[in-house]
């Protein structure tokens, strides 16, 4: 059984370490488009704001802006870095069974779950060499241009 | 042609041997005023925050049973109803928290929370 643990262990742990990364940025992607989509949101009311003359809609307008402001601070102070729900795999249930039904002999299962885990691992740490060796590979395209265009002595205008 | 050269560097030489000394004499002046601080070390965590840490850790796991009550105490089989395998994820999970990796010989015998704030205490590396 302790065998069994080690090797789930393994497999969880190189789970968890190659996912969190990945979900954190997806958060803070998900983050950055849901502002964006509360600020134009918030440049149409005060558009509708600035045409209308009646009183009542303008306070009403108002109201709403204050809203779309509050929406918009809680999710900058959303950190996904201290979300502790990324802390864990999200669905074991098919590793637990498979180990919690192979009784007596299951050493190939527990060869075969630490295989996956030290491939895993060093998967993952093969992508981090390649993403640290080709800086370039992860700017985006803006930036790009903007470095190209810093090279050779010119700003790129805003 | 080197002989020359070295004739002509050698008072320069000399005179660039007599300038760091009152520099550096300068320097220790200067230290006595100045306190230095050292930067290279992290300062340790403390434990009552590991502790609120784990907590919050075990409180985001959503298998645990009771999670209304989780002091330094509680057990993770007995009181969080947590199988071996569980108590597994529960332990990985902490281990990222705190950026360290737990040895397996030493994570088969922690069992409660109070066991593992301990380790951790232990840990120069945990952050």
């Amino acid at each position: 059984m302790k065998q069994a643990a080690r090797a789930y262990r393994d497999v969880i742990r190189a789970m968890v370490r190659g996912d969190r990364r990945s979900r954190i940025a997806q958060r803070a992607e998900e983050t950055r488009k849901q502002i964006a989509m509360l600020t134009y949101k918030r440049m149409n009311i005060v558009r509708q704001q600035n045409e209308t003359k009646d009183a009542m809609l303008n306070a009403s307008l108002f109201k709403d802006l204050q809203l779309l402001n509050r929406q918009v601070e809680t999710l900058k102070r959303d950190r996904a870095e201290n979300d502790k729900s990324l802390l864990f795999v999200r669905d074991t249930a098919l590793i637990r069974d498979s180990l919690l039904q192979e009784r007596g002999d299951n050493e190939r299962l527990v060869q075969h779950l630490h295989d996956i885990g030290s491939f895993l691992t060093n998967q993952r740490e093969y992508d981090e060499l390649i993403e640290r060796y080709n800086g370039s590979s992860k700017l985006s395209q803006e930036e790009t241009v903007r470095r190209t265009a810093g090279k050779v002595g010119l700003h790129v205008p805003f | 042609m080197f002989r020359t050269t070295l004739r002509a560097a050698s008072p320069i030489a000399s005179r660039a041997i007599s300038r760091p000394l009152v520099a550096k004499s300068a320097f220790i002046g200067a230290s006595k005023f100045v306190a230095p601080i050292r930067f290279y070390t992290a300062a340790p965590v403390d434990k009552k925050e590991i502790t609120s840490r784990v907590i919050d850790v075990i409180k985001a796991f959503d298998k645990t049973a009771a999670s209304s009550e989780v002091t330094g105490q509680t057990y993770f089989h007995k009181d969080l109803g947590l199988d071996s395998l569980d108590t597994v994820e529960l332990l990985v999970a902490i281990e990222e928290e705190f950026d360290i990796e737990i040895p397996d010989k030493v994570a088969d015998d922690l069992k409660s929370v109070g066991e593992t704030v301990d380790y951790i205490a232990s840990n120069p590396e945990a952050n």
